[in-house]
């Protein structure tokens, strides 16, 4: 007997494939109805209408550029008078030492540069980015999902998941595959 | 229901009756199938010309800079003009991935991806000139700063160093903003390439991606905010670069038209330069239908605009500088055009304000070739420009005295012929290994990705007129 | 160095009430002395003669001693300048004086003499010495008799003291085929050159600065040479090698010097000797001023010359010593030779100097701004012809050429090597000063000439300003009235600015400075002084053929007026030391700032060498080392140590990719700023005077004043008080701390 037939493996989830973005959003506005939380929608390309489909939630990544945007900012500016000014006061062509129109660049870039900084990180933070041994690379099907495949895959994790009525629901919306996904341990 | 409108449909972004797996394919297969000749023999050019920049500059840094053309009174030659033609040619890239996002072009998937990473092989081609243009290069990074056990920061109000601030965010923001829209291209390679190797690179610079809609809503918002953020930057970089210049008090360098003529000027340029890049790659890899004439027809019209911008630009600074009546401006003006470097002037003239108004007629906006010859022609001429700019005003400012002729010496033409080297180097690796094409958003603005394509049970519907007649699905 | 400071004196006009004097110069080629000139008449240098014949002529109608010239007209006697000359001189009979060139015939000094005396300038403004140690004779005649004597054989041992005859020898003498006749040829010289090749011996010289010797001044104050240094290579001075000679002992220059002067010093010996060696004369002598009356033959020796005298037709050619090498002797002098020529800013090289009108008759056209390239002549006269490059100048005069002398010199040194036409070949005995009809040809060829100023025209700019005196007497503060500078509130010296000034600490002095261009001749001298002083490199022909000379003070020489006969003004400029200066603001990592005391600080050893300060300079004053200069000229450790004593070691020297600029001689006021510190416990401003900088100690006419601002008394506060004073480009409101005096010119309204 080998390993995999001993004891029943973990399901992580089950995986259901739909073949267009129209059958898609169907099924996961039948998903959110149904009360399911730990869910979601994969296909190529992000597709119009999903989001209140899945009744999500407008994404936080905003709050974090803006955090990044004010540290950016003012530590430019911090940098920029605390050297001019403070640290190592020089004339330089009669100038003011806090010359505050000349830091308007430098403060400008830093600004979006820590933003942009905060939009990436930020959005590879909130979706858990990287995670290379994420289960779902372990169905064969889902490779298709970046050329022309939709799924959905509710995790077993989920409080409302349960192996039939599940199966039903993803059916019912017109799946035309079903699989699971199993855990990593058990793969 | 209300009146009934004849509607008319929009031109298709992508022709040829393609679905989602064949775009798939035609771009995934550039990268999967093995290497053709002529990109070895390309690649072997590059590399030589690359080897040549890198000898030049050994040369430069072992003799001094006075192996280039340089002298009093001109400080600035070939290489501030090639780092400033550089720069503006990148600035093409960000520009059509982020303005043309924000005011909602689709068209812009076709050629984004080229374009942005033009602009970071751009971008790098340009930076190394302020790098090496200096004196003693080995400490050229005191202007960072970096504490240090002098004591000394840099100096704040000088323009260069703006510039190396900006240069550095620009490079690094278009960086990150190429990236993040390759995270999905990447991860359709993963889920392609045969090789273990492949897989195993494509995989880790995927970072896990699943493609699942709570990675794609932080992933558009993340895009749109790189967009926002991109375009200010465009524009801030170039005018602070236009800062080098316009902060200075020389007559022809000191003048509040800089920035936008500036930032027009690079917009000008690297449409041109992704212009002439674009019809060589649809050609040698088949991609008509995506990069197709209607694309090129959409940027020749921003050629022509912001060429007739960039020639108000020329005429409004010599009716400025008449009317200003400062008799050193109004001599740097007509000494561009009548002086000693008024083979340039005219050069520059001819090539940026007279050759884009043939894209008036639509027969030569939607000509291949037409628009392959003035997009090298424009790149000439906003070369010209920089070099007017550059050198006219050094060599002949306030006092007659100080006067000076400069031209170039062989080092700084090689130099100069070796920054291809570079570009087409990296050019060529991004064009053998990674997607050329944004998959994902092509994909994205074709008519089967939106839902409402479909009909009520979700089917495709039988013809695309069809499309027309639906009712809405969203009910 | 004399006739510029009594000149200068002159016309160091400090207010309205002051006067200046007038000159008049007549000239060939355009010399120093012409550009400062009120009025300038250009003429073939064979006419010189005829125009002063003419000239003595006129004044013979109403003064005596002149009557030899009674009767006498040739072509000038009916130019306006005669007439108006005329009346002038006679109008200020004892206050004015005429001088002819050394290039002229021993007949035209003559002249030039009587017409002094004739006026009563003797003893006024004219002195004459009989000078105790000359003797009367023509010394070419006798030079050439000598050399015919030792060619025949006449001399088994010939001694040549300091001179170079197989260089500079009228070339048909033949003198190198002379000397090979005697049995033993000494040569006493401080380098070794053509001479000493030929000689058998050759002795080091000693510098003058290394020896003990004596000599008389102009007007025969005696005075005794003092060595700064021991001979460093063993060299003996003229004066021992002479005792040894004569006498067969080997004295010290030291004891021989004294033993001469034993005769000179009157009571206790060692106390006069101590006395003239810290005073550097001897106190009441001098020779006596004599009132020569006119020789017996002056009337017809002169009469003959005069009617003798004639232009010739064609084109002359006229020999002169080079304003910088001399005769040649500093052909291997790499400062002297890199010094721009006063008036051509040529450097490198020797020229055909030609007039415009005169270049355009022989199909010559001059070089565009974009090269420097010139049209090579070939020249014949004689049967012997020389290729030598033109060169254009306006001013000078029509059918006449001149060139100089001292160049073409080979294998006495890596710096002479291959410079220039040596035109010591052509100069023959019957034809020592000019050759009066040469024939010119254009070979076609180019060649470039680096210059070190490519522009002649101020373009109507305000840079030099300038009026005549009269003009300044209606309108003193003519000089600010040229520029309208936006901005200036009323009563206000200033531009607005944006932002409040820096303020400067009380207890700094504020540098400044101030340049007369009415006194300056535009020699050229700071220029040297600042690159001694301050370690300037050498950078060679073909790097100032690329733009990229070091001297921190360059003089812009431009022309005024008409193509054909202009005025030229010379402006010095250094580094202005703006107290906003466009050149600070825009270095990335602040290695140009401002002191505490107004100076323009530029720090190498934080310079990355970007260049924008140099870009942004409006007066373009800035200086970059494209290579590594100093490696040539400076020492690498494997010099001779004498290259290294050369240098000032108070001032840094600056490696490849550094900027560098005048600094107001710093490491000098750090000096004095010391001292004074130390002297008087708490102040560290200098007094006045106690701090001159380079170009304003060497200045002959004393056109630089450098001071402190916060004195009122100083005299560069004064100077700028002068309503002459004007700033450089004031309107860009960069506020130079340097300004300058416009310069005025006197000119006769009768010859306007």
């Amino acid at each position: 007997m080998s390993k995999a037939e001993q004891q029943p493996r973990k399901v992580y989830g089950m995986l259901a494939e739909y073949s267009n973005p129209a059958k898609l959003i169907r099924a996961a506005k039948l998903v959110n109805r149904a009360g399911y939380q730990k869910y979601d929608a994969y296909s190529p390309f992000p597709i119009h209408g999903m989001d209140e489909a899945m009744g999500l939630k407008e994404s936080k990544l905003g709050y974090i550029v803006l955090f990044h945007a004010i540290l950016g900012f003012l530590g430019a500016l911090a940098l920029q008078i605390w050297t001019s000014s403070i640290a190592y006061p020089i004339n330089i062509s009669g100038k003011p030492f806090m010359n505050i129109p000349a830091f308007i660049p430098v403060t400008f870039e830093l600004t979006v540069l820590l933003s942009a900084f905060g939009a990436v990180f930020g959005m590879f933070f909130m979706n858990n980015m990287p995670r290379h041994n994420n289960p779902l690379f372990s169905s064969q099907r889902f490779e298709k999902v970046t050329d022309d495949g939709f799924f959905i895959c509710i995790e077993a994790s989920d409080d409302f998941f349960d192996e039939d009525k599940t199966k039903k629901l993803l059916e019912d919306a017109g799946a035309i595959h079903i699989e699971h996904i199993f855990t990593l341990e058990d793969r | 229901m209300s009146k009934k409108y004849e509607y008319v449909p929009e031109q298709p972004l992508v022709q040829g009756n393609h679905t989602f797996s064949s775009i798939t394919a035609l771009i995934g297969d550039i990268v999967e199938k093995p290497t053709p000749m002529w990109w070895y023999i390309a690649f072997g050019v590059s590399n030589l010309l690359l080897a040549m920049l890198l000898g030049m500059i050994a040369y430069l840094v072992w003799e001094g800079t006075g192996i280039w053309g340089l002298n009093n009174p001109v400080g600035w030659g070939w290489a501030i003009i090639n780092f400033v033609w550089w720069v503006g040619i990148g600035h093409a890239g960000t520009l059509i991935s982020a303005i043309l996002f924000l005011f909602r072009q689709g068209w812009r998937t076709a050629i984004n991806r080229f374009a942005e990473a033009m602009t970071i092989f751009a971008v790098m081609c340009a930076g190394i000139f302020p790098a090496i243009h200096v004196g003693r290069i080995w400490v050229v990074y005191w202007m960072f700063p970096i504490p240090n056990q002098m004591q000394m920061w840099p100096n704040f109000n000088s323009p260069l160093l703006w510039d190396v601030f900006a240069v550095s965010t620009y490079f690094t923001v278009s960086l990150l903003f190429w990236y993040v829209g390759l995270v999905p291209d990447f991860a359709t390679l993963r889920d392609r390439v045969k090789s273990k190797f492949g897989r195993f690179i494509y995989g880790f610079f995927a970072l896990g991606w699943t493609g699942g809609n709570r990675q794609w809503q932080n992933y558009e918002k993340s895009y749109l905010i790189l967009a926002g953020l991109a375009t200010p930057l465009v524009l801030s970089v170039h005018t602070i670069v236009s800062f080098d210049f316009a902060v200075s008090i020389i007559p022809g360098w000191h003048t509040t038209i800089f920035p936008p003529y500036f930032v027009a000027g690079a917009i000008f340029s690297g449409f041109a330069m992704v212009m002439t890049l674009m019809i060589i790659a649809r050609k040698i890899y088949g991609l008509e239908d995506i990069m197709t004439v209607n694309h090129i027809e959409k940027m020749n019209m921003i050629i022509l605009v912001t060429g007739t911008m960039v020639g108000f630009a020329y005429v409004m600074e010599f009716f400025i500088a008449w009317y200003g009546g400062v008799e050193y401006e109004k001599f740097a003006f007509i000494n561009r055009a009548l002086g000693p470097y008024s083979w340039a002037y005219w050069m520059m003239f001819l090539c940026n304000v007279f050759s884009p108004q043939f894209f008036w007629s639509k027969k030569l906006r939607r000509s291949v070739t037409a628009s392959f010859i003035l997009s090298i022609v424009v790149n000439i001429g906003m070369w010209f420009e920089r070099f007017v700019i550059t050198v006219s005003s050094l060599a002949q400012d306030y006092l007659p005295g100080a006067w000076g002729y400069y031209s170039p010496t062989w080092v700084d033409v090689l130099t100069y012929v070796g920054t291809f080297g570079l570009f087409f180097t990296n050019f060529l690796l991004f064009l053998r290994f990674m997607p050329m094409v944004a998959i994902a958003e092509i994909k994205m603005v074709m008519p089967q990705a939106d839902p409402h394509y479909y009909d009520e049970n979700g089917d495709e519907p039988v013809t695309a007129n069809e499309f027309a007649k639906k009712p809405d699905l969203n009910a | 160095m004399e006739s510029t400071r009594r000149f200068s004196e002159s016309r160091n006009v400090e207010s309205t009430g002051d006067s200046m004097n007038r000159l008049y110069v007549v000239e060939s080629n355009y010399t120093v002395t012409g550009t400062m000139a009120d009025h300038r008449l250009r003429i073939k240098s064979g006419e010189i003669a005829l125009f002063g014949y003419a000239l003595a002529a006129r004044l013979a109608e109403s003064v005596t001693g002149l009557s030899a010239f009674s009767g006498y007209s040739n072509k000038f006697s009916q130019h306006s300048w005669v007439a108006v000359l005329a009346e002038e001189l006679l109008n200020n009979r004892g206050m004015s004086i005429l001088t002819a060139g050394t290039d002229h015939a021993t007949e035209l000094h003559a002249v030039v003499a009587a017409i002094n005396r004739a006026l009563g300038n003797v003893n006024e403004t004219v002195s004459l010495y009989d000078l105790p140690f000359t003797q009367p004779g023509d010394n070419r005649e006798a030079f050439a008799r000598m050399v015919r004597e030792i060619g025949n054989g006449a001399y088994d041992t010939v001694v040549i003291i300091g001179t170079n005859p197989s260089y500079t020898a009228p070339a048909d003498l033949g003198f190198d085929d002379a000397i090979s006749q005697a049995a033993a040829v000494i040569h006493l010289s401080g380098y070794y050159d053509e001479t000493s090749k030929n000689a058998g011996w050759h002795i080091n010289r000693a510098h003058y600065l290394e020896q003990w010797g004596d000599g008389y001044s102009y007007t025969g104050v005696q005075s005794v040479i003092q060595p700064m240094i021991q001979p460093l290579f063993g060299g003996r001075s003229e004066i021992e090698f002479l005792a040894t000679i004569i006498y067969g002992e080997d004295k010290t220059g030291h004891e021989l010097v004294r033993e001469t002067w034993s005769g000179a010093i009157s009571g206790n010996f060692d106390r006069g000797w101590n006395k003239v060696l810290h005073d550097g004369l001897l106190e009441n002598s001098g020779f006596e001023a004599v009132t020569p009356a006119l020789n017996g033959n002056f009337d017809a020796t002169t009469r003959e010359a005069a009617g003798n005298a004639s232009s010739g037709d064609g084109i002359e050619l006229v020999f002169k010593t080079d304003p910088k090498l001399f005769d040649g002797r500093w052909a291997n002098n790499p400062w002297l030779q890199e010094l721009p020529d006063p008036v051509t800013k040529i450097t490198w090289d020797n020229v055909a100097l030609m007039s415009p009108a005169t270049a355009e008759r022989l199909g010559f056209r001059g070089s565009k701004f974009d090269s420097k390239e010139e049209p090579v002549a070939r020249i014949e006269a004689g049967g012997s012809t020389f290729e030598i490059p033109v060169w254009i100048l306006p001013g000078h005069a029509d059918d006449s050429i001149t060139v100089y002398q001292g160049y073409g010199r080979k294998s006495i040194g890596r710096v002479a090597d291959g410079i220039g036409v040596n035109l010591y070949a052509f100069r023959t005995t019957a034809n020592m000063l000019s050759i009066s009809s040469v024939t010119v040809n254009n070979t076609g060829r180019l060649y470039t000439i680096a210059a070190t100023q490519d522009h002649h025209s101020m373009e109507g700019r305000p840079l030099i300003r300038e009026a005549s005196l009269e003009e300044y007497r209606t309108n003193p503060n003519f000089a600010d009235d040229m520029v309208k500078v936006p901005g200036i509130p009323e009563g206000e010296e200033h531009a607005i600015n944006l932002f409040d000034g820096p303020q400067y600490p009380k207890y700094e002095p504020q540098w400044g400075m101030a340049i007369d261009l009415n006194t300056c001749t535009g020699c050229g001298v700071c220029t040297i002084a600042c690159q001694a002083e301050n370690n300037i490199p050498v950078v060679g022909k073909r790097e100032v053929k690329r733009g990229r000379e070091m001297h921190w003070i360059r003089i812009d020489r431009y022309f005024n007026g008409d193509t054909d006969n202009p005025q030229v003004v010379q402006q010095p400029v250094p580094c202005m030391h703006c107290e906003q200066a466009p050149c600070e603001q825009v270095c990335p990592v602040a290695a140009t700032a401002h002191s505490d005391d107004g100076l323009n600080q530029m720090t190498y050893n934080r310079c990355i060498g970007t260049r924008y300060c140099a870009n942004n300079c409006p007066y373009k004053v800035r200086r970059f080392n494209f290579f590594n200069y100093p490696k040539e000229f400076l020492t690498t450790g494997s010099d001779p140590e004498i290259i290294q004593m050369a240098m000032n070691p108070d001032v840094s020297i600056r490696f490849r990719g550094v900027m560098e600029k005048c600094t107001y001689c710093v490491q000098r006021i750090s000096r004095a700023k010391i001292d004074t510190k130390r002297e008087t416990g708490n102040s560290i401003k200098p007094a006045d005077g106690s701090v001159k900088t380079a170009c304003q100690q060497a200045c002959p006419a004393g056109a630089i004043t450098f001071g402190d601002l916060t004195d009122s008394n100083s005299i560069v506060s004064r100077t700028k008080r002068n309503n002459r004073n004007y700033m450089l480009l004031e309107e860009l409101n960069v506020r130079p701390r340097t300004s300058y005096l416009a310069k005025l010119r006197n000119p006769n309204p009768k010859l306007v």
